[in-house]
């Protein structure tokens, strides 16, 4: 099956980009959909997603100002690159002359120039990631050249459904930071008003000693549908530190694929997810450790409405041979009504001796007992559990250094207060 | 200012207080003492509007009918209570915490919300009276805090919420010495003409320090027996059972 969004384009494309498509169209002919019978779709509303794919291309121009790009996805000192379905509005882009270093830049279709190896060489094996790549349109592209430092760069990708008529949409994001430089990204996946799927792709390179601050916020408009997929190779003490949000959509898979490669490479992610009343959303988390010592931390947090439901997945493999390897977990949820639903799935394969791994999960509601002391203080029962939510999620939220990030998701986050009103 | 009217609690169809009496006037420091298990934390639990029991009777407080309000109706008319066991909020910063509480409460009575800088400039000022060291405003609401420093931190919102009612449940009980002594002179500090205390203990060391104009003995469900601070050294002295008759002494 290809979905209807998978259009060859009329642009005059080099051959390596053709390439990436034709590949990734054989591979669509030859496999089906993903199931809840498959293991790891499991806990997804694969349903749901497929079926908002099947609309149309979201290729339409949709004019849009910096007020409501600073409205959807903050603003803050950074380059910044704004595409609206897929293509780059000159008018939104920006530059911060501190962190000028960072390239930020668009790909057209007909760009010749390649990317990354990465990008061109990814294997399949997630029908999502190549339904993206046979549809992509820009390709929006980060690089941080070699031993660079203090770069930040913002890439904001906005969903514009035109009229009432459902839109798919596929953006695309690179990210090569090269030996030794040091680098801040948020990547921002927005919508407008009106129904849309978003199947996203990142791709991302962190070279030998170098050192990347990623933050994933999905922001997208209610009653929307969200895929997306980050596969992340670590080189030879290369640093990630990951952050993923889950804020806006109303059904979600999002699957990260990390790959410490490199001897002494090392990974931390941390994730908040906010599920509204009848939300559905489902976080994969892989982290392959083929190096040796090298350590990875995964830890998320949800927040589940009256009728919702979140699961998180976190799968850690070590391979034979390896040594030294330190992988940790940990999964919180709370449940803001009896019938939320968490699940919280540990999956370890370990192949190694050398290994020290550990792994826990808490579900709860909020705690009674602070809610009453909260209300003694002269503090009414809504904003009592607002309090107490606001609480949960600050664990992530002040581990981001960015601030003016760090602020525009407490702002988003307190937006959803009429989902957490009506919850109990 | 309080006037509590043949008040019976029970949960469960346990009865625990039946058919209380009790009225304080403003300015005025009661203290409740009693054996465990009395009723002690359940008359104040009950009065702060805590969910779970069967309650009758009448509560009147500054022109309220106090138990047909919420508990944050409670707290806007005046009513504070200091927690036994104070509950840990994670995430939430205790200034913030306070701030919201504080303006919380203007808002109910009409007010605008406090000023940020003199709110900073009393919080400050309260915590060094208490002796508490200046990260306690950016530390999560008694989050891995001592039991000491959990109690410190009742009275500083006390001081900060300027209540007409304070209701102190055990504020005493775990503390040391040092401690005591800087809550009680926290509480001595709070006394006026206009404020009224319901001061829960076991133990008369507090009333040392904490001069009450009137000693209740809560026992079998209701007050048992009032009078004046010297009642609280003959419980100490002679317990909470009937007063040894002279003619008993020594025999």
């Amino acid at each position: 099956m290809i979905p209807a969004a998978v259009a060859p384009s009329a642009a005059v494309e080099p051959s390596w980009r053709s390439d990436v498509r034709a590949d990734a169209v054989r591979w669509l002919a030859d496999h089906r959909p993903p199931t809840t019978r498959d293991e790891l779709w499991r806990y997804s509303d694969v349903d749901a997603l497929l079926e908002a794919m099947a609309a149309d291309p979201a290729d339409d121009q949709v004019d849009v100002d910096a007020p409501t790009i600073a409205r959807l996805a903050g603003d803050g000192p950074a380059n910044r690159l704004v595409l609206v379905n897929g293509r780059p509005i000159a008018d939104l882009a920006s530059r911060d002359g501190d962190t000028d270093v960072v390239e930020v830049l668009s790909l057209r279709p007909s760009d010749h120039r390649c990317p990354a190896d990465s990008y061109r060489d990814l294997r399949h094996d997630d029908w999502f990631l190549a339904t993206n790549r046979a549809a992509a349109h820009d390709l929006a592209m980060i690089k941080a050249p070699a031993g660079s430092a203090l770069g930040a760069a913002h890439v904001v990708h906005v969903t514009a459904p035109a009229g009432h008529r459902p839109v798919a949409h596929h953006p695309t994001t690179l990210i090569r930071v090269e030996a030794g430089a040091t680098v801040t990204v948020v990547e921002s996946h927005v919508g407008l008003d009106g129904a849309a799927a978003v199947n996203a792709s990142t791709t991302i390179e962190v070279g030998a000693g170098a050192t990347l601050a990623y933050h994933r916020v999905e922001q997208g408009a209610a009653g929307s549908a969200h895929a997306g997929h980050v596969s992340v190779a670590l080189g030879p003490d290369a640093c990630l530190r990951a952050h993923s949000f889950t804020l806006g959509a109303s059904t979600t898979r999002v699957t990260w694929d990390v790959v410490c490669a490199g001897d002494g490479s090392s990974v931390e992610l941390d994730g908040l997810v906010f599920a509204g009343p009848s939300d559905h959303h489902d976080h994969l988390v892989t982290v392959d450790h083929r190096g040796s010592d090298t350590t990875s931390e995964q830890r998320f947090r949800e927040i589940v409405g009256a009728r919702a439901r979140a699961a998180f997945t976190g799968r850690v493999l070590v391979r034979p041979g390896t040594t030294g390897t330190s992988a940790h977990q940990r999964n919180a949820s709370l449940l803001l009504a009896p019938t939320a639903e968490a699940d919280a799935r540990p999956w370890l394969e370990i192949e190694a001796d050398d290994v020290r791994c550990s792994h826990g999960a808490t579900v709860g509601q909020l705690d009674d007992e602070a809610v009453f002391y909260l209300r003694s203080r002269g503090i009414p029962e809504w904003h009592a559990r607002q309090l107490l939510i606001e609480g949960f999620a600050s664990e992530v939220l002040e581990s981001v250094d960015v601030a003016w990030l760090r602020h525009h998701l407490r702002d988003g986050l307190e937006q959803r207060r009429p989902a957490i009103e009506a919850a109990p | 200012m309080l006037e509590i009217r043949d008040l019976s609690v029970s949960i469960d169809g346990h009865a625990i207080l039946t058919g209380l009496d009790l009225e304080i006037g403003p300015g005025e420091v009661h203290a409740i003492m009693g054996p465990n298990g009395a009723g002690k934390s359940t008359l104040s639990a009950v009065l702060a509007g805590r969910e779970g029991y069967d309650v009758e009777g009448t509560v009147r407080f500054a022109g309220h009918d106090l138990l047909a309000l919420e508990p944050e109706a409670r707290a806007a008319a005046g009513v504070f209570l200091a927690f036994q066991y104070p509950t840990e909020i994670p995430g939430v910063g205790n200034a913030y915490f306070l701030r919201t509480s504080l303006n919380a409460i203007r808002e109910a009575n009409g007010e605008p919300p406090v000023d940020a800088r003199s709110f900073l400039g009393s919080l400050r000022s309260h915590m060094e009276e208490l002796e508490m060291d200046p990260s306690f405003s950016s530390r999560a609401v008694n989050a891995g805090f001592s039991g000491g420093e959990k109690k410190r931190n009742e009275i500083l919102q006390m001081a900060m919420l300027e209540p007409t009612l304070a209701i102190l449940d055990e504020t005493d009980s775990g503390l040391d010495i040092d401690a005591l002594r800087i809550v009680a002179a926290g509480i001595e500090r709070l006394r006026s003409p206009e404020r009224a205390f319901l001061v829960i203990t076991h133990y008369p060391r507090l009333l040392d320090l904490v001069r009450p104009d009137v000693v209740h003995v809560l026992r079998g469900g209701r007050i048992e027996r009032s009078g004046d601070a010297a009642l609280a050294q003959q419980l100490e002295q002679y317990g909470y059972g009937p007063r040894p008759e002279p003619e008993a002494v020594g025999s």
